[in-house]
């Protein structure tokens, strides 16, 4: 952004060309088109498996917007999905939410010195979700309430324009559908029987689909957590 | 305050003259206030905050020490509250007033240096809750010093006096008879020094804490500005002029304190604080940000209606009852707070990156649409509750360090995703519907089988496990709290986490 305040959207040159993210994505989703531009690449949030191995690409394309089922297991996976963010140093902002659990975002792999919460929006929920697709790799929000279909449009495309992952729990209410739907299909509780033991890990059967997925769908089963904050493969 | 103004001192017959006096100084500090690291400053300024607001009630201008000290020139006051005795006694009661808590030291000398021994730094005062004054007359300082011994003049000073020591001299005044060329040439510029303060001449100079008030910058729009980026432009030209100046004084910016009015005759004031230090361009974007939230919020427009708030203010207004926009007519930026600039290199892997200014950008910019304290930052905390270890602090506040204690009881992990607040009723039931309690050896008395969460149907349980009681502060007579916490897993997956206390059960957390 220049001092002016006004955001950049024509690219700037100074003495090194420095692109407008508006042009990095276009380069970056030409590149995807000649075929098979594989993870690592900028244009990808890379993912780690085994969580990885249900994204195509290895990981989100940024710009996308995610859609979690809140039932069973969602959040866990949301927290994840940020967790991987901030591994790679990138920032995860919180919009709503004002329930989740910090230990949890923690033992998922989530820095909490990169998480940036904002509980309460209140009715600026748009204002601040615009806000933060401007600066942080992912936003992780729960939608407020009754969103119109073209504010909708235009956070996505403000989304796609900035290369930042949006993360949406219970997108049931979302009047455009997103990008990619994660459900989580199945959850089994492992550690508990009759009056002893304590929860210990669960295994998640996992599908990933949505007009990003390229009309597939993706399923895994997976552990959360087979022991603490590590997810393990179902093999 | 310096003894020009004076017109000279008042000296009897017999006493050896001084050829410099240092004002009178009065040190106030309580010796056993914590210590903290450099990192933790911050935190400590805040505390000792109503003590120093306290003391400068009375008196114009004071100093703030680190370690929880303020010294001030007490020449004047001293005239005014009508003696030494009188002004300590009055600082001494108005700071433990406002810090809560007594035993509050107040040195009274020639000198910083013999003032903060005064206050409570010889060796047989006693710590605690004790407090006293002491006052050493003008021009005794000296003369007081010289009994006392050498290792006194503190951090710093240690090999020094070792070595001093070791030759034999071991009180201020065998220190101040040596010739004082024959110091330089053999201990050099610190035992010159530690020289100067055995004869009880001092060069320390006291500075006011706060920056004076013509150091803050305004801009005044005439015709009243409209456009957002006609109003950046004006507060970056500020930004700039203030932080040079500011730079010129050897001081980095730490808080500010933003106004804007239009011609409405509405005023737009809020305060600002960086966690490091403000540069031309953080300063210029909060304002911009400020007035761009505060113009757009005014007017009453949310993204539905408008084009978002980034863009600017630049775009069709929907004026109101006017038949035109409200304009900026001035912008006013006072600094709250400085810190001398400490000149930090920032190597090529401690420099932020492009990302972190991107977030921190990010953040500003919510901070103006709903307030600095609606955006929040992991902090840490203490208990063996939930959530207890972790807290949500406002983004930019001090954070305290990561607790270290075991606490014990602690739930194990994995820790549950979602934690209700409020905590939500339930209900647990056994097969024949009976309702389920925890007896006073923390075992349950039937076999729970189903759930109910407030107004639901009952769940089927598919496991549970548990109770697990906490008993804390079980010592006092308020704080008393006895719980028990049970695991179970309903039909579906979802796991949640109960817990009984005061003979109802609640659901405390849902593993999400």
């Amino acid at each position: 952004m220049d001092a002016s305040g006004v955001a950049a959207t024509a690219p700037v040159l100074s003495g090194d060309t420095v692109l407008s993210p508006a042009l990095e994505g276009l380069v970056s989703k030409g590149a995807n088109k000649l075929g098979g531009f594989r993870a690592g690449s900028s244009s990808v949030l890379a993912i780690a498996s085994p969580l990885g191995e249900l994204f195509p690409e290895g990981g989100i394309p940024k710009g996308t917007f995610v859609g979690v089922t809140a039932a069973a297991g969602g959040l866990s996976v949301a927290l994840t999905l940020a967790g991987e963010v901030t591994k790679s140093r990138g920032w995860v902002a919180v919009c709503g939410l004002a329930s989740l659990g910090l230990a949890a975002a923690e033992e998922l792999g989530v820095d909490l010195e990169r998480l940036v919460m904002v509980p309460s929006p209140g009715s600026r929920w748009a204002d601040v979700m615009a806000a933060l697709i401007d600066g942080f790799d992912m936003v992780l929000a729960s939608p407020g309430s009754s969103v119109s279909r073209e504010v909708a449009r235009r956070l996505a495309a403000r989304a796609r324009q900035r290369g930042s992952v949006v993360v949406l729990m219970d997108p049931s209410e979302w009047p455009e559908s997103p990008d990619l739907v994660v459900t989580v299909l199945a959850c089994n509780w492992e550690g508990l029987e009759g009056g002893y033991g304590c929860l210990g890990g669960r295994r998640m059967d996992i599908r990933l689909a949505g007009r990003r997925a390229r009309g597939r769908s993706f399923r895994r089963t997976l552990w959360l957590p087979a022991s603490p904050s590590r997810f393990g493969s179902d093999v | 305050m310096s003894s020009q103004e004076d017109g000279g001192i008042s000296r009897r017959a017999g006493e050896e003259p001084d050829t410099d006096h240092p004002s009178r100084v009065l040190v106030l500090r309580w010796l056993d206030w914590p210590v903290v690291s450099e990192s933790e400053l911050s935190s400590d300024v805040q505390a000792w905050e109503p003590v120093v607001a306290a003391v400068e009630a009375l008196v114009p201008s004071v100093q703030v020490l680190a370690a929880g000290a303020v010294a001030l020139s007490s020449r004047g006051p001293s005239r005014y509250y009508g003696g030494d005795e009188a002004l300590a006694g009055l600082v001494s009661s108005e700071a433990e007033r406002a810090a809560g808590v007594k035993g509050c030291w107040v040195g009274i000398a020639d000198g910083f240096f013999a003032a903060h021994l005064a206050a409570g730094g010889l060796e047989e005062d006693p710590r605690g809750s004790e407090g006293g004054v002491r006052i050493i007359p003008a021009g005794k300082t000296r003369r007081w010093l010289g009994p006392l011994p050498l290792k006194l003049l503190g951090r710093g000073y240690e090999d020094l006096v070792d070595l001093l020591n070791r030759l034999g001299i071991r009180t201020f005044s065998e220190l101040a008879s040596l010739p004082g060329a024959d110091v330089l040439a053999r201990f050099g510029s610190q035992g010159i020094a530690a020289h100067r303060l055995a004869q009880g001449l001092d060069d320390f100079l006291l500075q006011a804490r706060t920056p004076p008030p013509d150091l803050s910058v305004s801009c005044e729009m005439d015709p009243p500005e409209a456009r957002m980026d006609a109003v950046g432009f004006a507060v970056k030209s500020l930004s700039d002029g203030l932080l040079a100046r500011l730079r010129s004084a050897g001081v980095v910016l730490v808080a500010v304190t933003i106004e804007a009015h239009t011609d409405q005759g509405d005023r737009s004031l809020r305060r600002w604080r960086h966690e490091e230090a403000f540069d031309a361009s953080a300063l210029a974007e909060r304002a911009r940000w400020q007035i761009d939230g505060w113009l757009s919020k005014r007017e009453g427009k949310t993204a539905a209606s408008g084009s978002p708030v980034s863009e600017g203010v630049a775009g069709p207004w929907t004026p109101l009852e006017l038949g035109y926009a409200p304009g900026v007519v001035l912008v006013k930026i006072t600094p709250e707070e400085v810190r001398p600039a400490s000149g930090r290199q920032l190597d090529l892997w401690g420099a932020p990156s492009g990302r972190d200014l991107r977030a921190s950008r990010s953040i500003a910019r919510v901070q103006a649409i709903l307030g600095p304290e609606e955006v929040k930052a992991v902090g840490f905390g203490e208990g063996r509750g939930l959530d207890e270890q972790y807290q949500r602090v406002s983004w930019g506040a001090p954070k305290t360090k990561r607790s270290s204690l075991p606490w014990p009881g602690r739930l194990a992990r994995p820790s549950p995703a979602l934690i209700h607040l409020p905590r939500l009723e339930a209900e647990l039931l056994d097969d024949q519907g009976m309702p389920v309690c925890v007896d006073g050896a923390g075992l349950l008395d039937r076999s729970p089988a189903f759930v109910v969460f407030s107004g639901d149907a009952p769940r089927p349980l598919v496991g549970w496990a548990g109770p697990w009681p906490i008993e804390e502060r079980w010592w006092s007579d308020g704080g008393q709290r006895r719980q028990a916490r049970m695991q179970v897993v309903v039909g579906g997956g979802d796991a949640h986490l109960l817990s009984r206390e005061s003979a109802r059960w609640w659901l405390e957390a849902t593993y999400a």
